[in-house]
This record gives C-alpha cells, structure tokens and sequence, in this order.
C-alpha cells in the first residue's frame, strides 16, 4: 500500500470508516433484524476495503480473501442468522442491559481510547490506522456482547471481534497466509453453525433466547 | 508425511464411528481407533525423543509436542473406553424417542474430532494453524459440553463457546501482532513457529511484548487461568464425565502448551523475565481463587473443575518459578495432573452413575457400595491434593523448591498454604463421600467395570512416578526443559 495511488487510500479509508460507522448502527439499533443488516453491511464493506488494499500492487490472495468476504461475512452468514432468528421468532432486544443512549456514547468513549492507546504506542501510518480501526471494532463487539441479552445480539458481537481481527490482519501484514486465511473463515463458519444451533437449544429449553436466563450454575 | 498421520488418524474414526450400526459396534470402532492413535503417538513421540524433531510439511514434533501428544493420546484412548457406561446411561434417560443411534454416532464422532484437534494443536508449525486448532477444539466439544440436554448443559455449552472464542479472538490478535514484529525482523510470510524461535532475538521487544500479552491472555482463557476462568467450572461440570476427564486433563494442557510457545519465542526476544512474572501473576491468582470454591462446594464434578483451576494455576507458577526445576516440576505436573483428574472425573462418574446424583451430600458410604471405585476415587483424591507416596508430591515440591531458590519466598509461602487449604478441603469432601453408611438401599456392585482397567493404570503410574523417576522420562523432561528455556531449536 506504500506506493499506491492517492484515490486508492481515500477509498480504503472511507470504507474502513463506514465500517466504523456500521458498528455504531449496530450497537443503536434495537430489531435484531437491523443489528444483523448492520453486520452484514460492515463485511461487504470490509470486503471492498481488502480488494482496495490487493488493487495496487495486485495481490491475488488479498483480493480473493475480500471476494470470500463479501460472499461469506456478508452474505452466507447473514443469511444463517435471519433463518436462526426467523425460527425461533424473535425481533426486537427490549429490554437490554445497557440502554440504547449508554450504550453509544460507551462505544465512542471506547473508540477514543483504542485510538489513544495505539497512537501512543505507534506513529500515524496506514498500519497505526488500520490497528486502531481494527482494535476499534474489536472494543466495540465486545461491548455489544456485554449489553444485550437476545443470544443473537451475542453472536452478531462476536462476529464483530472477528471483523476487528480482519482489520488488523489486513493492515500491519496484508493479511495472513492465504491458507491460515481459509482456516480461520472455516473456523468462523462452523463457529456459527454451532451458535445456532445452540440458539434453537436455548429457545427450546428456555422458551427465549434471553442469555439472562443463563446464570444458573453459579459457585 | 508420517507425521500427519497422528492428527489424521482420530479424523478417520470419526468417519468410521458416523457409519457404525450398533451402539456396541460404534464403542468397538472408537477405542480400536483410540488405541490405534495412542501407539501411532507412542512410536512417533519415540523418535521425536531419541532424536531430531520429527518434521512434516507444516508440522513439527520436538521432544515437548511429543510429551503432550502422548499425554494427550493417552487420556483420550482412557475416555474412549470408559464412555460406553455413560452414554448408555443417557440413553436410558432420555429414552429411545430422544436418543437414537445417531446420538451415539454423534458422541463418539465429536470426542474423535475433539482428540484430532487436541493432538494437532501439539503437532502444528504453523502459529495460524495453532489458533484454527485451539478454536476447532471448542467447537467439536461444544455439543460434548451440552450432551446432557438439560437446562444446565446448555446454559454451559453457550458460555463455553461465546467466551472462548472471546477470550481466544485475543491469542489471534496477539499471533497477527507476533507476525507483524517477525516481517519486521525479515521473516518470510510464513507463521511458522521454528522460525520466529530463531528469529526472537532479532525482534523488536515492544511488538513481542505485546504479542506475549495478547496470545497469553487468550489462551489463558482456554486453559482456565483466572480470572478467564469462569466458563471452566460449568462446563467440566456439566459435560459427561469422560468429556470432562478429556477437558481437564488434556485440553488445559494444549493451551497451556501454546502459551508456552509463545513463551520461548517471547523469551528468546525478552529474557525469561517477562513472560515468567505473567505465569507467576496468574498463577497465583487462579490458586487464591480455588480455595474458597473448592471448601463450600456442593456438587462433585464443580469441585473437580475448581481443582483444575487450582492446578493450572499450580503449572503456571512453576513455570514462572522458572529455572531448571521450576520448568521440570510443571512440566511433570501437568503429566501428574492429568492422570489424577481423569482418575478422578472417571471414578467420581462412576460413583454418580450408581447414586443418580452428583450431589456430594447425596453420596455417602460409597465404599461399601463400589469397593473398587471407592478405593481408586479416594487414592485419586490423595494423589490429587500432592500426598508423598503419589506423584503430584514430587512436581509440586520441586517447583516449591524452585520458588524458594529464586527468593520468591512470599509466593513460595503463599503456594504452601494454598495447597494445604486444598488438601483438607478435598480430604474433607472425599472421606465423606466413601466413608458412613449409604442412605439408600444400594446394591453392591461395578456399574462401569470396563473403566477399571485404564484406572488402575493410572493410579499405578501416581504412584510408580512418585517413588522412581524411570530414566527415560526423566530424559524427555530434560529435553522438554531445554526447549522451554530456548536452549534448543530448529
């Protein structure tokens, strides 16, 4: 990316930051419908970003990874959740742990201080940037993990922390080997698969995917 | 190639269990596979110990991968032949309507893949593929976790699996970071992890530093460390009791082995100093937090979970201890522990299986009940809380040793009283367990007489390693020690 041209780096910033922006839709929205297109619409982003990043030089396992992306992260596995959560009737997160109001301005108190923490550890470059980004997203899943209670509010965090991963992957060493890359989507895939699985478990055994209901093995 | 024939091999009785007909024919199949795998582990680890590395394309096998595949392998083969009492057991309760033969396909399928992904975690090159393997290891036990079906396992399961893959997003993040400082360095675009071990003193220690912290923290989640701990009781508490053997005594140690990879990379760029005071930190913290869990508790299996704790812990502070002895002691330990918890968790679910319960104040007068069981669970029990004749005495006295060597006198002291606490508390829950007069009228007799076997092994080896160190182990742990303190690579 050192020597790309000036047009590229403007369009890998101005996804990362709809991505960024795509988190904070996430966290404020309160159908679980739209959490899950919030989701969807930061991979594709993503995805765009990391074909941006394999434009100039070319690298072809950059540019596959961010086709794999846009399929998988913003396609399949939204698609999955919409099933999982179609089937088990669930639409709206009502009564959440942290507010809807709290719960963004944490986001961005969070945003502030990964973006601190590494420019005080690293200059400003397109790695510094893409770290914090990516440490950024990584806060901010986990914040909507803490939250809410609907277990596919969870899952969606968690695939956050994932996307935050990508981020950072993709800026400080454009990505990991293609093979390692491959491993980690199929991880990420069988990683839903059995999330779901154990949402229709939850819903079946609760009569609700509220993950309050989960705290009864204590001591 | 052969190599890869270690990780495969559980792959390949996994298929063949997803095609057995009979519950019976399905058990025969996964420990003929078990067993199978074990003396593949065995003849490799031989080599591996008798000479250089053993390497694949993408694998590795050194003296310590080798030590922890046999360990590994081992627990495995002993899960696979105790699980036929067990499973059945489910299937009795829940009935034939909701326990066809595809639950036990689906049982022994899951603890070979579960095995498969334990063993290449120790055979991988390739940091990348260390974390795929560690994830894929919560995912295949995910549906071992929540087999039981009811409110509780599936309370546990959903906790292990979101706070896992949490916990070890981090150890990714820290892999990419260690990638990053390695490119620096003028590594390739590999992550292969006998490169970064050459390359560490070539490394810029800030990036280490934080390439340690990330991946220690997120495989500390997975081997239990406190406070990454809470998931660890449920789950070892409500999986069937070969699952929980499995996950206490050989997955704590496969992330306690990739911390540990990251710590001799980390080492060869730091000193030792670095990443000792993070093992010592934590060590000493999941100690502190067994105590009072491990004194009040209630229920049989939770008490055995917070024992893991307790024991990680135990590892974690001999490594920190550091030192030839400190590094011998835990690395021994977690041989000891291992043996000891699975004789634990598989004699505790025998007893459990006969009274129903898994109430400690249910269970009473098991001796009279369970002869055998009683005597194995109690010595398990003594062996556990690191009395002389067994073997946990010696590793937890050398890494005592090892404290007081270094001047870690207050945690040395700490260490003590910690264990001592332990040790009454577990006594206490034990003696009442086995001694007294069963409340119901129980017939006597072995309800799982095919476990007795690999029990009475283990229970031997407590005891045959707490009086004579066999020379051969003794030199792969000198080998194993060498490699944790970086002294030899590549």
């Amino acid at each position: 990316m050192t020597n790309a041209p000036g047009w590229l780096y403007q369009a890998v910033s101005f996804l990362t930051a709809l991505a960024l922006v795509s988190a904070f839709a996430a966290l404020s929205c309160r159908t679980l419908h739209l959490v899950i297109r919030a989701y969807a619409a930061q991979s594709v982003l993503l995805g765009l970003a990391a074909l941006a990043v394999g434009l100039e030089p070319v690298r072809w396992h950059i540019l596959a990874l961010g086709l794999l992306t846009i399929v998988l992260k913003g396609g399949a596995i939204p698609w999955f959740l919409f099933k999982v959560m179609e089937d088990v009737k669930i639409r709206r997160e009502a009564a959440p742990f942290i507010g809807y109001p709290a719960s963004l301005l944490g986001g961005v108190g969070l945003a502030l201080v990964s973006y601190a923490a590494v420019r005080s550890v690293m200059p400003e470059s397109f790695t510094g940037r893409g770290l914090a980004m990516g440490l950024t997203l990584m806060l901010l899943g986990l914040w909507l993990m803490v939250g809410r209670k609907k277990a596919v509010t969870q899952a969606v965090g968690l695939l956050i922390v994932d996307n935050g991963i990508f981020v950072a992957a993709l800026s400080t060493t454009f990505g990991m080997p293609m093979i390692v890359e491959l491993g980690l989507l199929f991880d990420l895939l069988v990683c839903v698969t059995v999330i779901g699985v154990l949402i229709f478990r939850i819903q079946s055994s609760f009569a609700s995917i509220n993950t309050d209901n989960l705290s009864r093995l204590k001591g | 190639m052969d190599l890869w024939l270690l990780p495969a091999a559980p792959l390949l009785t996994a298929a063949c269990c997803g095609l057995g007909r009979t519950p019976r024919a399905i058990h025969r199949v996964a420990v003929l596979g078990s067993v199978a795998t074990l003396a593949l582990a065995a003849l490799l680890a031989s080599r591996a110990f008798q000479g250089p590395p053993v390497t694949a394309a993408g694998l590795y096998m050194d003296a310590l991968s080798a030590y922890l595949a046999c360990i590994v392998a081992f627990l495995s083969a002993s899960a696979v032949i105790s699980s036929f009492a067990f499973v059945e057991h489910e299937a009795r309760q829940a009935g034939e309507a909701g326990f066809g033969i595809n639950s036990w396909r689906v049982y022994y399928g899951l603890l070979q893949l579960f095995t498969g992904a334990m063993l290449f975690v120790t055979v991988t090159n390739n940091l990348g593929f260390l974390w795929i393997a560690v994830e894929a290891t919560t995912l295949s036990s995910a549906f071992l976790v929540g087999f039981h079906r009811s409110r509780h396992s599936v309370e546990a399961a959903w906790k292990y699996v979101i706070l896992c893959s949490v916990g070890i997003a981090f150890a990714l993040l820290g892999t990419i970071i260690l990638h990053e400082a390695g490119l620096a360095a003028g590594n390739g675009h590999g992550l292969d992890w006998t490169s970064y071990a050459a390359l560490a003193p070539k490394m810029d220690p800030g990036l280490v530093r934080l390439a340690f912290l990330f991946a220690a923290i997120g495989y500390g989640t997975k081997a239990g460390l406190a406070p990454m701990h809470t998931w660890l009781p449920d789950a070892h508490s409500q999986a069937p009791n070969p699952v929980s053997a499995l996950l206490s005594g050989a997955l704590v140690k496969c992330s306690l082995y990739a911390i540990l990879r990251f710590h001799i990379v980390a080492t060869g760029c730091l000193g030792p100093g670095f990443s000792s005071t993070f093992f010592l930190g934590f060590g000493l913290l999941s100690l502190a937090i067994a105590v009072p869990f491990i004194l009040v508790q209630r229920d049989f299996k939770r008490l055995l979970a917070y024992s893991s704790i307790e024991h990680v812990g135990i590892i974690s502070v001999g490594l920190g201890f550091g030192g030839v002895w400190g590094t011998y002691g835990a690395l021994l330990h977690m041989l000891n522990h291992a043996l000891a918890k699975s004789l634990l968790f598989l004699t505790a679910g025998n007893i459990s299986l006969r009274y129903g319960s898994k109430r400690l104040h249910h269970v009473e007068g098991a001796l009279t009940v369970l002869p055998v069981t009683s005597l194995l669970f109690l010595a398990g029990a003594l062996a556990l809380t690191g009395v002389p004749p067994f073997s946990l005495f010696v590793s937890e006295f050398m890494i005592l040793l090892a404290g007081f060597q270094s001047g870690h006198v207050v945690s040395g002291l700490f260490f003590i009283a910690a264990v001592a606490v332990i040790f009454a508390g577990i006594l206490h829950h034990a003696t009442s367990v086995v001694m007294g007069t069963p409340r119901k009228s129980l017939a006597p007799g072995e309800p799982n007489a095919a476990s007795l076997l690999p029990l009475a092994l283990m229970l031997l080896a407590l005891i045959g390693l707490g009086v004579w160190m066999p020379a051969p182990l003794d030199g792969v742990l000198r080998q194993c020690v060498a490699i944790v303190q970086g002294g030899r690579h590549g």
